[in-house]
This record gives structure tokens, sequence and C-alpha cells, in this order.
């Protein structure tokens, strides 16, 4: 079985033929790297991954923590802290080339066009400012509206993401929510000015399972309403299931696999996104004895494995993984099924399962 | 109760944790009382798993802590092995706490940062005044027991991962060879490939040395898949509790159906079927807990028989509809309705969800 020929290479991702673009397409991250320059060396948080996100589409970026996933999207608004950089690739946003855009171009888009709401609500609002002048805030910066315009825009919003009594709650301060009314804050603040792109980044995982399903199902609806695209970072596989289209699976600052969410639920090329799917105790299954496991840790992204970043986990490796990178290729011939495995769709022989 | 055949390694019965609030610096008056845990009774057969699951601030953890008495109880017992250790002096206490030991949520805080890898693990052999570090492979050997090079015993916490982490407080658990164990949250913290490894070393390591566990989490999947006994808390009440197998194919309390329908399952041909019950609102405080029924404020399926007729109903709150009546005023009680399957709820009955 060890004889098993790796895969024979399709078209070295052609740039005319973009993965899951569209006519319509609002988003097109290509072969982006963001590196940190650290003391302790460069630290290679996003290496060359490509996504792309359509109207009305809910893009999944999963991984572990340390996979790059939160880093790809902030380097689209522009926000990558120092040391980090970003080292090469495009971000297509409408036309426009936001990674070459000026501090002002970007400014323009951020919070506008591309919005963003993270994992805590309460870091991410001013303790001192009352949630309805944060809103009109936003509003008042971007649209140049008056204050009473502004408010009567804010309290709207409020209702629209579902704030009860709307109006009375303008003037409360952020410690008088509670985690979900915040993360409700936080979405009206983002979408108060119809941004083409909203990034979620683990919006719901400070949340209580109860309330989880509630802002999901809010951001559900807000999508189809406004055609928004939608780009939800995440870690749990049962959300991504349940909420996106499609999804890329990171590992080690690259995309491992990425595809439609129905075909890689019901069958995953990547070794990694196998393991990643056997590991997690599931409801809707019979229990087992014991979980499958990915054996180790996830890599430091200081010291990236040579060739595939997964090989010393993978139960399949080969000693072609060891020195040549797999890239992101598509299997079954099609540009909705991607891989990055030397044997995806034709793995050989474990070396003794769930080691 | 039926004549235990196996009797519980622990039971606790009754217990009741209030903090209270005060206002003022010099003269504190007491202005109310949280009632984090709230006459709850429960108990674990040796060798068990009994897995305590609830949303943030339900009293999970308080009633945790409150078996152990590192949190006094306000009223109700403990009985560990037959014995009521509620009132247990410090002595005693000591000695007790060989046999009961804790592995908290956050890897990262409850390991010192300045012991290294052995010593963290050597001393609860130190405090109780146990030879065994005479042994000179006694630590190693549990360090390889979970998962840890043996050799790594003179490194610090933060050479490690979060996972491996945990590994070293699994480790200072084990090594007084306890009876039962508390696990608080283990694994939340984890990443998803990392918590099945977690998972599977604390299943393995109860096979081999026959522990108890009190697994507290806000996972039902996870508390499915490592418990024999599950209960479910909501505002530091028992609302349900059954054999895990009963609770999840036919969970009676409408919060636990809420709570397992809004779990999202891995599976995208699955979500179509599914009937979906979303809850509306947060969590009352408790602080003030709703009367009667706590769930009352949030349930679907009081308002479900309200608008079925045939009840005596009121309005609740200006957007939260119409109830039964019984459901504000008078607190249902925890019943057998299936054998050993209890819930507390009006109006039961029994709804798939998974």
């Amino acid at each position: 079985m060890n004889s098993q020929a790796p895969r024979t290479a399709v078209a070295p991702h052609p740039d005319s033929v973009v993965p899951f673009k569209n006519s319509e397409t609002v988003l097109e991250v290509r072969d982006l790297a963001v590196h940190f320059f650290t003391d302790y060396g460069v630290l290679k948080a996003v290496d060359g991954i490509n996504y792309t996100v359509n109207p009305g589409e809910t893009l999944a970026i999963v991984g572990e923590s340390g996979s790059g996933k939160s880093v790809g999207a902030l380097a689209v608004l522009g926000l990558v802290p120092p040391p980090g950089k970003i080292l090469s690739g495009q971000i297509i946003f409408q036309g426009q080339d936001l990674a070459q855009a000026s501090e002002e171009e970007l400014r323009r888009v951020r919070g506008n066009r591309i919005a963003m709401i993270f994992q805590d609500p309460l870091t991410s609002l001013n303790p001192v400012l009352s949630i309805g002048n944060q809103i009109a805030e936003v509003i008042r910066a971007h649209q140049g509206a008056s204050r009473r315009q502004a408010r009567t825009r804010a309290v709207e919003l409020l209702e629209q993401v579902e704030i009860p009594r709307a109006n009375q709650r303008f003037g409360d301060y952020p410690h008088q929510f509670s985690g979900g009314m915040r993360q409700r804050v936080m979405i009206a603040m983002a979408i108060a000015l119809e941004p083409a792109v909203l990034i979620a980044d683990e919006p719901t995982t400070a949340l209580d399972v109860t309330v989880q399903a509630q802002i999901l199902d809010l951001l559900k609806g807000l999508q189809l309403d406004s055609k928004m695209g939608l780009i939800l970072i995440t870690h749990d596989l049962g959300v991504v299931a349940e909420h996106a289209d499609t999804v890329a699976v990171m590992y080690a600052g690259k995309v491992a696999e990425y595809a439609e969410v129905a075909n890689i639920y019901a069958k995953p090329y990547h070794p990694y996104s196998i393991g990643l799917l056997g590991s997690i105790a599931r409801l809707d299954q019979k229990r087992t004895e014991t979980l499958q496991t990915i054996p180790g840790q996830p890599p430091s992204l200081v010291s990236v494995p040579s060739g595939c970043p997964f090989h010393p986990r993978c139960a399949f490796s080969q000693d072609v993984c060891k020195v040549e990178y797999p890239e992101l290729l598509p299997t079954e011939h099609s540009l909705r099924r991607l891989a990055a495995c030397h044997f995806a769709g034709n793995l050989p022989a474990p070396r003794g399962p769930g080691r | 109760m039926s004549p235990a055949v196996d009797a519980p390694l622990l039971e606790v019965r009754n217990l009741v944790k209030h903090f209270p609030v005060t206002k003022g610096i010099l003269f504190q008056r007491q202005i109310g009382t949280v009632r984090a845990v709230d006459d709850i009774s429960l108990s674990i057969q040796k060798g068990k798993t009994l897995g305590l699951v609830g949303e943030s601030g339900c009293g999970k953890s308080t009633a945790a802590r409150t078996i152990l008495r590192l949190i006094e109880p306000t009223s109700g017992s403990i009985h560990f092995d037959g014995d009521d250790i509620t009132n247990y002096g410090r002595k005693n206490m000591q000695t007790l706490r060989r046999e009961m030991q804790i592995v908290f949520q956050d890897p990262f805080a409850s390991l010192n940062p300045r012991m290294t890898v052995q010593s963290i693990v050597s001393e609860p052999l130190a405090i109780h005044g146990i030879s065994k570090n005479e042994d000179r492979n006694y630590v190693p050997g549990l360090l390889e027991r979970v998962g840890l090079n043996p050799e790594h015993g003179d490194r610090y916490p933060h050479e490690f991962s979060g996972g491996q982490r945990q590994r070293i407080g699994v480790a200072r658990a084990l090594a007084l060879k306890p009876r039962l164990i508390i696990c608080d949250e283990p694994v939340s913290a984890l990443d998803v490939s990392v918590q099945a490894q977690i998972i599977n070393l604390l299943m393995s390591l109860q096979n081999e040395f026959g522990l108890t566990y009190l697994f507290v989490a806000h996972d039902l999947s996870v508390i499915r898949h490592i418990s024999d006994q599950v209960a479910v808390m909501y505002i530091g009440k028992i609302v349900e509790t059954a054999e895990q197998e009963d609770l999840y194919t036919k969970p009676l309390h409408p919060y636990t159906q809420a709570l397992l329908s809004a779990i999202p399952i891995p599976d995208p041909d699955r979500k179509r079927e599914r009937e979906r019950i979303i809850l509306r609102g947060d969590v009352p405080s408790p602080l003030n807990p709703p009367s009667g029924c706590r769930f009352h404020t949030r349930c679907f399926r009081a308002r479900e028989v309200a608008e079925g007729g045939g009840v005596e109903i009121v309005a609740v709150g200006r957007l939260q509809g119409q109830v039964p009546k019984i459901c504000t005023t008078e607190e249902p009680r925890l019943q057998e309705h299936d054998p050993s399957h209890f819930a507390a709820c009006h109006f039961v009955t029994t709804r798939k969800v998974v």
C-alpha cells in the first residue's frame, strides 16, 4: 500500500479560474500571506490563503487556535497589528485591492463596506458611552447624518436586532446588557451602514447555546434581507454545518480544504478535516467508547513543519509529505471541491488508526 | 429510595448555597441574596460519572465547589461513602481531601507558573505527608500515565500547550489516588481535537482506577459522551435528571429540550429535519429568580399549554405572552415520570429534539 502514487497535479492554480468565484463575487482573497516579525523569529500566521465571498452566502473559516483564521480576516480590514505585515497577495473587494490601499482608503471601507464583529462584545464596546450613542456615532461619522436622524436610525437598528424596548434602551450602557444582548448591539453597529461583507470572528463562542442559537438565527435573517456576504470564523463544526454554505478549513496558516459544506461533511478529503470531524462528541450518533483523536498538538507557527504542515500528526503521511507542500487543488475535477493533500481522494492505508 | 445494593460514593441532599449581596462599607446591609444553588439533591454510584450541565450562572460550578467544601454550604448535607461530611472540621476535612480532588477549567490559571511540573504534581503528596515521593519513579510514572513525557518533570507550565497543561492538572488530581474527582469544565478551554484526547484520557483513567466523576460542563455533547447519569440545572435548581440515554432520547423538561435542540449538529443534511426551539431572552438573574417555575419566563411549553386552553392563564410581562397560572405561582417538584427519570415541570411531555 505504501507504493501509493501521489495525485497528479491538475493546473497550478490558474489565475483566471478562482474557486467559487462568480460574476457577483464581492471579496476575493488571493495568495494572502501575513507574517509577524517577532523576536523569536518569523511567525507565519497566514501563509498563502485563497477564498471567495459571494453576496448572501456564508463562508465559514474553521480552524483551531493558532491556525491563522482570525489574522486572515483582520488583514482584509487592514487591521493586522504590528509586528505583523501583509507580505504578499491580493484582497480584492469590489474591484479594489485592499492589500495595496492607503490607510485613508481603508478607513472608508472599514466599518462601512466591510464590517466586523468580535468574540467578546464587552471589550469591543466603549463602557462609558451609551450603546445608542455608540451606534449613532457610526452613522454620523460615515454618513454625516444629523444627531436626530442618527438617533432615529439607531433605534431602528436596535429593533432590527430584536432588542426589546429599543427606544428606552437607547441610553443604556454596555454593562446593563447581558452577553447575548451586547452581541446584538455589536451586530446593530456592524450593519448600520449596510456593509457588503460582514466578518464575524467567533461571534457566539462566549455565549450559551440557547443564546448562540438566537444570534445565529438573527444573522441568518439579516443576511436574507440584505444579501450581505458573511465570513464566519469559528471552531465549532456544528455551527458550520447549520449556518454556512462554503467552508475553508485552516491548518497552520494554510487552507487545508475548501469546499461546499454539504460535500465536506459527507466526504472530507484532507486527513485533518477527517480527524477534526471524527474527534467531536456528537449528539446525533451512537455513543462510542473512545473518541477518535488527532495525535499531538498543532505546530508553533514559528517553526511550521516542512512539506505538508500536517504530516507529523497525519496517520497517512508518506515520504513526499515531508518534503513537498501539497498545493490546494481541485479534487473531483471541481473548482468547488479543493484539498491540499498529496493523496486527496486516494489515501494510503493508515499506520494504526487514531494512534 | 431503593435499598442500596451499590451504595453511592457521593450523596448530596437539599444542598443550598446563598451568597448575600451587601451595600455600604462600614455598616453593611444585606440588600439581596444570590440563590446560586437552591436545594439540589444528587448521588453518584461508585465508578460512575454524573454529568452536571447548565448555562453560565446556573450554579453548577458553585455546586461542585460546595460539595468539596471549598465553599461552605448554607444548608443541606453532603455524604461521602456513607459519612456525613457537612460538619467535618479542618482536620477531618484534610484527611478526606485525599479522597476527593478537582480538575479546573483553565489550565493556565490553575497551575503555579513558578513551580516545575514535578513539584506541582508531587505537592499534594507533600501536603498530606505521604512518602510516595520517596519512590522516585512515582511522579514520572504518573506523568507517563497521563500522556506526558516523564522526562519533562523539570519543565515549567508555560512550556506546555493547553492540552498538555490539562494533563498536568489531571496528574496532580490523581497523585493522591482519590476516589472522587470533580471535573469543572475540564475541556471547554481546549481545541476540539485536544478535547477528544483529554476526554479519552479521563475515561480510560476511570476504568483503570475505578474513579468516580462529577463532571461539570455546559457542553451537552461532551456530557453525553462521558456520563452515565445527567442532571440539568437552571438558575440554582435541578430541572431534570436521568440516565444518559433517556435524557437524550426522550427529554421531559422543556428547558432540556430547548438546550438539546440549540446544539448545532455537524451534519448539514440533518438541519432540515430537526425541530429547532429558539428560546427568547436570556437566563434571568439568580438574584431575583422568577416566581413559581423559574423557567416560565422563557418556556415555550407553558405558552403552548396556555394556548391550548383548559387551564387558568395569566399574562407575563409585556412581550412574554401568556402562561398557565400555576407556572407562576407554584414551583414544580422534581418528580419521577419514568423509572429513574425525574423532571420538575407542571406540564411534562416528551419531545424528540436530537
